[in-house]
Order: C-alpha cells, then sequence, then structure tokens
C-alpha cells in the first residue's frame, strides 16, 4: 500500500472573535493556516508546538470534532471534510482520539464498564451485553487493568489509570487512526513513561497510525516516526525524527531543542533562547510569523511568507535563510 | 543589566553575606491532616538547612508533600483547622532576628512575607488581582514593605519591568493582567516578588504552566537575578531538568519524606536511591531518535497517596531493588558521602553494583 | 502539564456513617413532608368533626372537644387545619409539576441549542425573574379569577422561568464537559448525548428544584389567600383561614395561628429537603 493512509492539504480554521452586547464578528483567528502533510499506515507523526501553534486545532479538524474552514483531509482515498453524518459516523470507526485530561474526559456518574460499552452501543458493534461485556474485559487487560475495576467510577481511579481507561475507550472500536491530543502533559512523571510505553506497546500489536500531539519535543522524538513543528498556526518544519532533532534546520526547531531541559544533555552550547512573547494570534505578524522573536530575523523575512523549502526528500522547513551556514560562523 | 538611576538600589541581599552563613532552617518538619478521625502524614520529619545565596530544589512528584512544604513556609497552613503542623522552620530575618515561620503570629507572618520571604506561584493569573493594572499591583507590593511616595515607588516597578525582559515596561505597566501572555505575567510576578529584596524566594512550580521557550526565557531570567542579588532559592518543582538546570543542591521527596539529597551535580551523576535513579530514567533523553535500542521506563504502580499506610520503606512496592527487609524496616536517612544523604537500607552494595555493571560496559 | 498539588488536602474516603444523600436536614425535611401529606389524605377517615359543620360553640379555645378551639362559625379549628392541608399541598404539587413540566424543556432547549434560540429565551427568563413573582401573580389571579385550578397554573406560570434558567446552566456545564466531546467522538448522535449525559445530570437538579418549586407555591397560594383572593369558601385553606382569624387576634389567637404554623412548617419540610447544605 503506497497511499498514505491520511493526506492533509491547505487545513485551515478560523476563529471568529465577537464583540459587543449584540456580538459582531469583529476579526478572525487563525488557528491554523495552510497545514499540510501525509501519515502512512503504521507510522506515527508527531505535531510538536506551544501554546497558540495550533495542534489540538489540527488533531480536532481531522477527526472533524471542530469543524475546519478549509482544505482536504483525505483519509483511505475520501475527503473527510465532505462527509454526510452517516459517513461521519462511520469514519469515527477508523478513527479516534485520546484526550490530554483524563479527569474530565470521563462522565464522573458512569462506570468503567458504562463508560467503555459506550463506543460499542453507539457504533453497534457487541450486540448482547454478554458480548459487550466480554469486549470490555478484553479491553481492560489490553491497557494493563484487571476486570474488577468494571464496577468502579472515575473518581476512584488515578490519573494514570484514568489515562488508561481514555485510551481503552478509543480502542474499543478498532480504530485505524489515533489521534493522542497531549496523552501524557496531565500525569506524573513515572506515570508519563508507563502511559507512553503503554501505547508503544499498543501500536505495535494492533498496527495503528498515529498523531501524536505534544509540547514536550523529547517525548515525540522518543515516540514519533515524523515530527511536524508548528508555530502560530504554520509548520515551520517537517521531517523524519532523527532529522528535526538531530538536523534541525529552522530557528524554531532549535530554540525548541534548547528549550528542552535534558540533564545529561551532551552539548549546552548552541542555545537559542528566544526573546519576547508570542504575538497576538488575532494579528500576526507579516511575513513570516516567527520573525518577531527569531535571532536570525531581517528585512526580507517581513515581506513575504517562507515557502516550504526541501533539504531531502523527507525533510522540509519554511525558512529562507541557511541556518547551518549562520551557525556555523 | 545596569541601571544608570542611582536614586533606586540594585537588587542586593541586606544584612551580612559570607555563602556560608544559614537562612533558613527546617527541623522534624511534619504536616498531619485530621479528617473525620484519620490523621494522615503529609510531611514527616524534614530536616533542611539552607544558606544563604544558594537555590535548592525540593523534587516530587504528586503526593512527595513538596507543595505542603512549601505551603507550610508560605504560612497558607495556619488557615486550615484540620492541619497540625509540627517541628520548625527559623528563618533569619533582615532586622537580625531569628524567627520560626510555624509559630509566629498571622500580624508577624504578614511583615515577614514580602519583606524577608518572597513567593512566586504556578499560575500567575490567580495571584494577579484582574481589576488592577499591572502598574498598581506592582507599586502597591512596593509599597506594602517600603516607606517611599506613590511615584517613586511607580519609578521603581517600571525599573523592575525593564530590569526583567518586559519588551515594553511603561506600556505594560498600564494594561491588566489578562491582557498580558503568560510569560510577561510571570514575569510581573517575579517584579513583585524582587521588588522587596527579600532574602528567601519561595518558587512553587513556578515554570510549570508555562510553554518550553518561554520556560528557558525565565529559567534565564532567574538564575540571571539570583546571580546578581545572591539571593536565597527555593524551588519547587516535578521536573529534573528544571532541578538540573537552576539547583545548587536538590532534595528529593517521596511520599512526605526526604529519600535523597545532594548537590545536583553528583545527584545525576550517581544518584544512591532507586527512586532518584528511577525518576531520571523516566525522562526521555533528547538525541532517543539517534539511539537505537533506547527504551523509556517508567515506574510500574503509583505514587502513594498520605492515606496509603506503608510499612517499612514507602517505595518498596515500586522499586526495581527491593529485597524482603524493605518491606519491614524503615530505613532511616543516612550520611553517603560529600553533603549526601540517602533513605534506602541498601544504598551501598547497589552503588557497588552499579559502579562495577558501569565498568563492565566500558570494553 | 503535571497536576503540581498532592493529593492531599482531602482524603479520599470519607468515613460515612449514613449513606450519601441523607443527612441530617433531608431527614427532618422527608419527615415533616411524610406527616403532612399523610394527614392530608388520610384526613377524612381520620374522625375528624367536619371542617365545614358550623356549631353554636362560637370562638371556643382549646379543649378536650375541640383541640385547636372553634372559629366564628363554630367550625372546628383544629379539623380546618387538617383539612387544610390537602388544599396546600394539591396547589404546591400542581406549581411544581407545571413549572417543571414546562421550565425543563424549555431549558434544555435553550442549553442545548445555543444561539438566538438560547438569546430569547434568556430574556423571557430574565424577564420574569426581574418580576416581582407574587405581585404578578396577584395581578394574574385577580384577571382570571382565584379557583385552586388558576391559582396552581398562575404560580406554575410564574415559576418555570426559574426552573429553566437551572437546567439551562447544568446543560450547558455539562455539553460542554470533556466526556461529552468523547461521546460525540465515538460517534454518538445528539440524541444519544442528551439521554445518556445530560439528561441524568438535570435529572439531580430539576428534583431538588422540585421541591423549593412546591414550597414557594404553597406559600404564595397562602399569601394569596390572605389577601382574599385564594381558593373560595367553604374550602378550609390555611390562608384564608390566618386571613378571617385577623380580626379575632385578641380573644383567639389560635384561629391565626394553628393555620400560620402548618404553612411554615410544611413549607419548611419542602424547603428542607430540597435545598444544599453541605
Amino acid at each position: 500500500m503506497n497511499a498514505p493512509l491520511l493526506s492533509v492539504k491547505n487545513l485551515e480554521k478560523k476563529f471568529d472573535i465577537r464583540k459587543g452586547v449584540i456580538p459582531r464578528t469583529v476579526g478572525h483567528v487563525h488557528a491554523v493556516q495552510d497545514v499540510s502533510f501525509t501519515l502512512n499506515s503504521h507510522e506515527v507523526l508527531g505535531i510538536v508546538g506551544e501554546s497558540g501553534s495550533g495542534k489540538t486545532t489540527i488533531g480536532r479538524s481531522i477527526l472533524r470534532l471542530t469543524e475546519p474552514s478549509g482544505g482536504e483531509i483525505v483519509f483511505n482515498g475520501e475527503d473527510v471534510t465532505k462527509f454526510t453524518a452517516r459517513q461521519l459516523r462511520e469514519y469515527r470507526r477508523s478513527a479516534q482520539i485520546v484526550f490530554q485530561d483524563p479527569y474530565g474526559a470521563l462522565n464522573p456518574t458512569m462506570t468503567i464498564e458504562e463508560i467503555l460499552a459506550e463506543p460499542l452501543i453507539v457504533q453497534g458493534i457487541a450486540k448482547s451485553r454478554e458480548e459487550r461485556r466480554d469486549r470490555v474485559a478484553a479491553l481492560l487487560n489490553m491497557v494493563g487493568l484487571t476486570t474488577d475495576y468494571m464496577t468502579r467510577k472515575p473518581t476512584a481511579l488515578s490519573g494514570g489509570q484514568r489515562q488508561r481507561i481514555v485510551i481503552a475507550r478509543a480502542l474499543a472500536v478498532a480504530p485505524k487512526l489515533v489521534v493522542a491530543d497531549e496523552p501524557v502533559s496531565a500525569l506524573d512523571v513515572s506515570v508519563q513513561a508507563q502511559i507512553i510505553a503503554l501505547l508503544r506497546d499498543l501500536k505495535d500489536r494492533l498496527g495503528l497510525s498515529m498523531i501524536f500531539i505534544s509540547h514536550n519535543l523529547a517525548v515525540v522524538e522518543y515516540f514519533a516516526d515524523r515530527i511536524a513543528v508548528v508555530y502560530l498556526g504554520k509548520i515551520m518544519e517537517i521531517g523524519t525524527a532523527a532529522e528535526v532533532c538531530g538536523a534541525p534546520k529552522h530557528p524554531y526547531t532549535i530554540a525548541l531543542l534548547s528549550a528542552v531541559l535534558d540533564p545529561y544533555r551532551a552539548d549546552k552550547g548552541g542555545r537559542i533562547t528566544l526573546k519576547g512573547d508570542l504575538p497576538d494570534p488575532a494579528d500576526p505578524p507579516s511575513g513570516c510569523v516567527f520573525r518577531t522573536r527569531c535571532p536570525y530575523a531581517i528585512e526580507e523575512c517581513a515581506m513575504r511568507v517562507p515557502e516550504m523549502r526541501d533539504a531531502s526528500a523527507t525533510h522540509a522547513h519554511a525558512c529562507i535563510r541557511d541556518i547551518d551556514d549562520l551557525r556555523s560562523k | 543589566m545596569t541601571d544608570a538611576d542611582t536614586k533606586i538600589q540594585p537588587l542586593k541581599v541586606e544584612g551580612g553575606s559570607p555563602a556560608t552563613e544559614t537562612l533558613l532552617d527546617l527541623r522534624n518538619l511534619s504536616v498531619r491532616y485530621d479528617a473525620g478521625g484519620y490523621g494522615v502524614h503529609a510531611v514527616r520529619d524534614v530536616n533542611l538547612t539552607l544558606k544563604r545565596g544558594e537555590v535548592v530544589a525540593l523534587v516530587g512528584e504528586s503526593g512527595s508533600g513538596k507543595s505542603t512544604i512549601g505551603h507550610a513556609l508560605m504560612g497558607l497552613l495556619r488557615f486550615d483547622r484540620n492541619v497540625k503542623v509540627d517541628g520548625a522552620a527559623r528563618l533569619v530575618c533582615k532586622d537580625g532576628v531569628t524567627r520560626d515561620l510555624l509559630a509566629i503570629n498571622d500580624r508577624e507572618m504578614q511583615r515577614i512575607r514580602g519583606n524577608d520571604v518572597s513567593i512566586i506561584f504556578q499560575e500567575p493569573m490567580s495571584s494577579l488581582n484582574p481589576l488592577h493594572t499591572i502598574g498598581h499591583q506592582v507599586s502597591e507590593a512596593i509599597l506594602a514593605h517600603k516607606r517611599i511616595s506613590r511615584r517613586e515607588a511607580r519609578e521603581r516597578a517600571l525599573y523592575f519591568l525593564r530590569h526583567l525582559g518586559l519588551s515594553n515596561p511603561a506600556q505594560a505597566m498600564d494594561r491588566h493582567p489578562h491582557q498580558l501572555s503568560g510569560g510577561m505575567r510571570q514575569r510581573v510576578m517575579i517584579a513583585m516578588a524582587l521588588s522587596c529584596d527579600a532574602n528567601l524566594l519561595i518558587a512553587d512550580e513556578a515554570t510549570t504552566a508555562l510553554d518550553a521557550t518561554v520556560q528557558a526565557q525565565i529559567i534565564e531570567l532567574l538564575q540571571a537575578l539570583q546571580k546578581e542579588s545572591r539571593m536565597t532559592i527555593l524551588f519547587i518543582t516535578h521536573d529534573l531538568g528544571v532541578v538540573a538546570e537552576m539547583a545548587d543542591r536538590a532534595v528529593v521527596l517521596y511520599a512526605g519524606q526526604i529519600v535523597e539529597l545532594a548537590p545536583t551535580a553528583s545527584l545525576f551523576r550517581n544518584p544512591l536511591m532507586p527512586y532518584t535513579q528511577a525518576l531520571i530514567d523516566a525522562i526521555p533523553r533528547l538525541g532517543s531518535s539517534r539511539m537505537p535500542g533506547y527504551e523509556l521506563r517508567g515506574i510500574p504502580g503509583r505514587a502513594p497517596s498520605a492515606l496509603d499506610a506503608v510499612t517499612g520503606c514507602s517505595f518498596h512496592p515500586r522499586c526495581p531493588r527491593a529485597i524482603d527487609a524493605c518491606k519491614t524496616d524503615m530505613p532511616a536517612l543516612e550520611a553517603a558521602g560529600l553533603s549526601r544523604l540517602v533513605r534506602c537500607l541498601r544504598w551501598k552494595e547497589l552503588e557497588q553494583e552499579d559502579r562495577s555493571e558501569r565498568a563492565a560496559a566500558f570494553r | 502539564m503535571v497536576a503540581a498539588t498532592d493529593n492531599l488536602a482531602r482524603p479520599r474516603k470519607k468515613p460515612s456513617f449514613r449513606p450519601r444523600g441523607l443527612s441530617a436536614q433531608r431527614m427532618i425535611g422527608a419527615a415533616i413532608i411524610a406527616i403532612v401529606v399523610a394527614l392530608g389524605i388520610l384526613a377524612p377517615v381520620l374522625g375528624l368533626t367536619d371542617p365545614n359543620e358550623s356549631s353554636m360553640d362560637i370562638l371556643v379555645g382549646p379543649g378536650a372537644m375541640h383541640w385547636a378551639g372553634t372559629d366564628e362559625l363554630g367550625r372546628d379549628v383544629f379539623s380546618r387545619v387538617i383539612y387544610g392541608a390537602r388544599v396546600s399541598l394539591l396547589v404546591g404539587l400542581g406549581v411544581g409539576i407545571f413549572a417543571t413540566v414546562v421550565g425543563v424543556p424549555i431549558g434544555v432547549l435553550a442549553g442545548y441549542t445555543r444561539g438566538k434560540v438560547d438569546l430569547l429565551i434568556v430574556q423571557i427568563i430574565d424577564l420574569f425573574v426581574a418580576l416581582p413573582a407574587l405581585i404578578l401573580a396577584l395581578l394574574i389571579t385577580a384577571i382570571v379569577g382565584s379557583t385552586a385550578e388558576n391559582i396552581a397554573i398562575v404560580l406554575g406560570f410564574v415559576m418555570w422561568p426559574t426552573t429553566a434558567r437551572l437546567v439551562r446552566g447544568q446543560v450547558i456545564s455539562v455539553r460542554e464537559a470533556l466526556y461529552v466531546e468523547a461521546a460525540r467522538a465515538s460517534g454518538g448522535s445528539a440524541f444519544w448525548i442528551m439521554w445518556r449525559h445530560i439528561l441524568p445530570n438535570v435529572v439531580r437538579i430539576i428534583s431538588a428544584q422540585f421541591s423549593i418549586t412546591v414550597a414557594f407555591g404553597i406559600f404564595s397560594s397562602a399569601s394569596l389567600s390572605f389577601l382574599g383572593l385564594g381558593v373560595p369558601p367553604p374550602t378550609p385553606d390555611w390562608g384564608t383561614m390566618v386571613r378571617e382569624g385577623a380580626q379575632y387576634l385578641s380573644f383567639m389567637p389560635l384561629m391565626s395561628i394553628a393555620p400560620g404554623a402548618a404553612v411554615t412548617l410544611t413549607v419548611m419540610g419542602f424547603y428542607l429537603i430540597g435545598s444544599k447544605n453541605d
């Protein structure tokens, strides 16, 4: 199968800014602008960015939990943005999401069994109660929990356990694509590693394709095959994990790498600390959106939006300057 | 970053300053919560001494007690009737008097806060009043502890904001908190915390809620300020990366107790307590994509909450190197070399094992 | 971001000596209501004097024959108070039902659909909440005439916005919840989400509000009666009884006090059961 599982082209999402007693639209926030990438089967694409980068919006748009304002999302040859309600429901059997917040993602008044059975009921999988119970038991097993969790309520579980339930629920419909939106950010460090190991194991066993969204570049480097770095709704750099983290070409990527605080970091030199703060997303800078914080910005950066340049067949970035040359001087 | 305006004092620690002088001494600090007949220990028997000019990190995950210690020192636990704090936290104040933060009355605590101890919290949005401008709030913070005119306070506020790298401080002064970004708000918090020349700064997860690049900026800023003023910082965090970056010494907490204490470099070079080792291993290493065979290892199970009664060593249920004795005997905190303490029955033999393993790895 | 707070502020397991939801407050309220309802239902079989039977023993004080004395027409006050419970309960219940049946669907509609429909409904709700309920009820009753049914409907009409507003708030908060989005991500339809997630959460609020609305209904109908717009005689009605007894306050205070106490006690009972007090 050579065609990619998922192909996103020129994805766009605008939010209207409304002000006034009788709400009027006074402006737009471009949460996502002109984002394009592909995802192959059994591959993990990491999307890395900070607040305001639009990474969560990208993930949500792919599943149409947020309606995109423009662009194409082609899954298995079909354009998701044009799906009818019925097609959308079927799509939701193939594409699922793991949320960031394990505390809010589970209805506190439902038992674990009910929570895990819900997708089965909604999608018409496993028609009888016994069948559903068996499947729920299998799901619990898959995420490393015992069946006596079935009767418990989410409030009795720890953060890590809840997140396992969130993962189990996403897998209940046996999807091909899983969007994991900051799946470990709300957990303790020691539990984060547990859940990442679990996700990795499940990905291999079930042959999942994943989009892993995170602000933590070190985690993404570990987990993802390819990485896309986003800033203010645009992709700054995209390539394999080794390329993006080992030979970054975009100043923002370099800054993100510098910002990772690794106690055993080999080279402390070559760090970039960005100046200033994130610009107002409702009024982004002209030309390259990153230029206001970029240590290498020149006049030309304000004049046009940089196109993606290929550094190799798999590696591309959006910067008009050659950072490698600048930094080696 | 020098300011030509000589009227305003540069940031400096007042009152004697050899680096070996003790500033804060915690003795037998314990915090117990009484709720409906249950007594649970959030913090058990913590002893720690902070010297002037040093940066000490309290590291731990949830249930470790690190935040509770911070709250106890800030005097935030005195309002809760169900909380019982034992032990002493003696602070050498600027006027030369040594006071026990846990024993003084509310009014004295009020005077000390801001003057001798300043605090930065995780969520600047909840610490700043949304109704007042930044300029107003920073000035108020200054005026609370210094007898100067309002205009002088405003000038001083402006000075601090500029000093902290706010790109347009005059404009920021007239803005309200919600109009600023997270990084800017945190900088305002730092400005407020620093404006009173306190000797001790407690930073409670001060960078946790910030983006990575902003965190890097704030840490750089704090390092520069600390070097300049030689103030003592007690940094409470769960992030070992931040510890490695900022702290001179690290205090690792687990289940309300100190389990390891060491200078930061030694801690990372040679962790002695299995929990510390496991915690370090749980952080994904940069460059993992180019390290074939690298596997991220978590710690099975979960951190005990204060409610879980564990006999013996509190870490034994999750410890990869526990033996039977660990289940029954609670280890005491032992000295382990230069300025190091460890709470583990097996630390000596484990160190030996690891050393010989590492030697074997070097073919 | 990692949870920075230790889970130590409150122990997870509360040592509970009684099942959740049954506080002392609720038990007292339930007891009062049980007694009042029982008395109201069983009134005819309790062997009481006919409440409408006048006698020659006018304005007699409490005694063996008449436990609470008699009124100006020689009717047994005690018996009238007990029978008065029936009207009050019926009207109160009627108000509660009307307000709930009208308020809940409107609240759900407003909360779930948002947009222009919601905006309109919110304005209507705010209008009603701003107006003094009793005065409005007074005006309308004066126009349409006071029968038990009318009073119940009018009071219900005045009260539905409060219920709607509460329901709307609850629907909105549940609607925004992450687990609802998760249900949507699983393929759940709007109906499914409403049925499985929103309504169960709403029901909890409705029952509490119902009690309070009934309390309001009983109190307001008694007030209307007191002002002369109540259930027409000879039906024993607490408010009317208080009104009639007002003239004889100096020598037969029990005529007003007895029904007054009954109103107070009953309203309190319904209020205690419905209001939150942790």
